[in-house]
């Protein structure tokens, strides 16, 4: 018995980025799952944090920061979508 | 056995249960688009691999059939992943419960066979599981507490702990004396075994040492004193006419159709004259379209079943008289295409 019984079929299980996204996607929900639980657990403790969250207006100084990563993140997609540099 | 997973165990299982049970809602659209292209009961090609090509080429581009190939591939490959590290979070915990559980109790189990499987047993990783189905060191618990009962229970259709049980209907006596299950696993169908047939000394036997132990772990948490033995059920050794009722539950289609005759008759040989044979398995191809054989043989190719097409289209029946039986009947049970049942008596 083959796994390659059928090409089609065959070439799409093949495609090791479809799984690497699964498995990326189990992973965000483990954490998306985990925040919902840690915002239960607080809740529990008196503090009401998924709202305080929702609401939270960041300062300057925290906005600063933020912005650094989120622009280091999206620089990272963006190198990891186009050719390396050593190869340009 | 009463246990709690982790959070990260208890996430992972349940989002790879939910993307099977969504992937499965994409198959009436692939079976629509085919429709449309054409293939139906009439154009479909008889032959199985030419139809299964013929359906491939058919369903090229489309989106629904590529998402269904990615995500069964993932669950196949990672399903026994997930159980396993969802395991291994609380092995702490539970290891000495499990230990004492396996060594305090009245059921006894005896590895006969050790390494010595059969050649079948070793021709893959039955289900894709990683590692095979001794791939870890509790692979009993793993498949049967977290895979079998928090993921595989909720993508089949039915109550597949209550089929279990329903099945022992068709049976017409109440009073047997021993019984002798073939492929106990991790003893979901033996509990059932000892609810019904409570007076009954219960037998069990699997190539999987792992599996049994965790059927031992069960039966000692419940106080029952089951035999059971590492060893194949085709050549048990046990003494002739020692048994009432030979049985086993969702076998018969992971093993070759030369082992399901030899067990048929090593059933036969087992039994005492007026005893029952009852074998449930798959669902025969013979009462299936040929766009649901088409699906079937997709879920058993890409599901590490290697002995599927040759168990679902097995004539059971004649397989039950060739070994002797009487009285034989293989059917869907109570009506239904699944499970499908194998019925026979020894005669007086």
């Amino acid at each position: 018995m083959s796994l390659e019984l059928t090409p089609n079929d065959s070439a799409i299980r093949r495609d090791p980025a479809a799984q690497l996204a699964l498995m990326l996607a189990k992973e965000l929900w483990v954490l998306k799952d985990r925040q919902l639980v840690l915002e239960a657990v607080l809740t529990q403790q008196g503090i009401a944090v998924r709202d305080l969250v929702d609401r939270y207006q960041p300062s300057e100084a925290d906005r600063q920061v933020i912005d650094a990563a989120r622009k280091r993140f999206a620089a990272d997609v963006v190198a990891a979508l186009e050719a390396p540099g050593d190869r340009r | 056995m009463e246990f709690q997973l982790r959070q990260n165990g208890r996430a992972a299982i349940a989002f790879l249960a939910d993307l099977a049970v969504a992937s499965s809602r994409l198959r009436p659209k692939i079976d629509a688009e085919l429709l449309a292209k054409g293939l139906n009961q009439q154009t479909l090609a008889d032959d199985l691999d030419e139809r299964l090509l013929q359906v491939d080429a058919a369903l090229v581009g489309s989106p629904s059939a590529r998402a269904v190939a990615i995500l069964s591939e993932f669950s196949g490959v990672n399903h026994g992943r997930v159980g396993q590290a969802a395991f291994d979070e609380i092995l702490p915990e539970l290891e000495p419960k499990l230990r004492e559980l396996q060594t305090r109790g009245p059921t006894t189990l005896e590895a006969r066979l050790g390494d010595r499987l059969p050649e079948y047993q070793k021709r893959c990783w039955i289900h894709r599981t990683t590692g095979g189905w001794d791939g870890h060191p509790y692979q009993g618990f793993v498949h049967g507490e977290l895979v079998h009962r928090e993921y595989v229970a909720k993508n089949y259709p039915g109550d597949i702990f209550a089929q279990r049980r329903e099945v022992l209907s068709l049976l017409p006596r109440q009073d047997y004396r021993r019984i002798m299950e073939f492929g106990t696993s991790s003893g979901h169908y033996t509990m059932q075994l000892a609810k019904v047939f409570p007076q009954a000394e219960i037998w069990g036997c699997d190539l999987s040492l792992r599996m049994l132990e965790q059927a031992q772990r069960v039966a000692n948490e419940h106080g029952w004193a089951w035999r059971l033995f590492q060893l194949a059920a085709e050549d048990t050794g046990f003494e002739a006419a020692s048994f009432d009722l030979v049985t086993s539950y969702i076998v018969l289609h992971e093993i070759p159709t030369e082992t399901t005759h030899a067990q048929m008759r090593e059933a036969f040989r087992l039994l005492r004259p007026g005893g029952d044979l009852l074998f449930t398995d798959i669902t025969q191809y013979s009462a299936l379209d040929k766009a649901a054989q088409r699906w079937a043989e997709y879920g058993a190719v890409h599901g590490g079943e290697p002995f599927w097409r040759e168990a679902a289209t097995l004539d059971l029946a004649a397989a039950a008289r060739d070994a002797g039986f009487v009285n034989v009947r293989s059917e869907g049970f109570r009506g239904a295409k699944y499970p499908w049942v194998t019925y026979g008596h020894k005669p007086e």
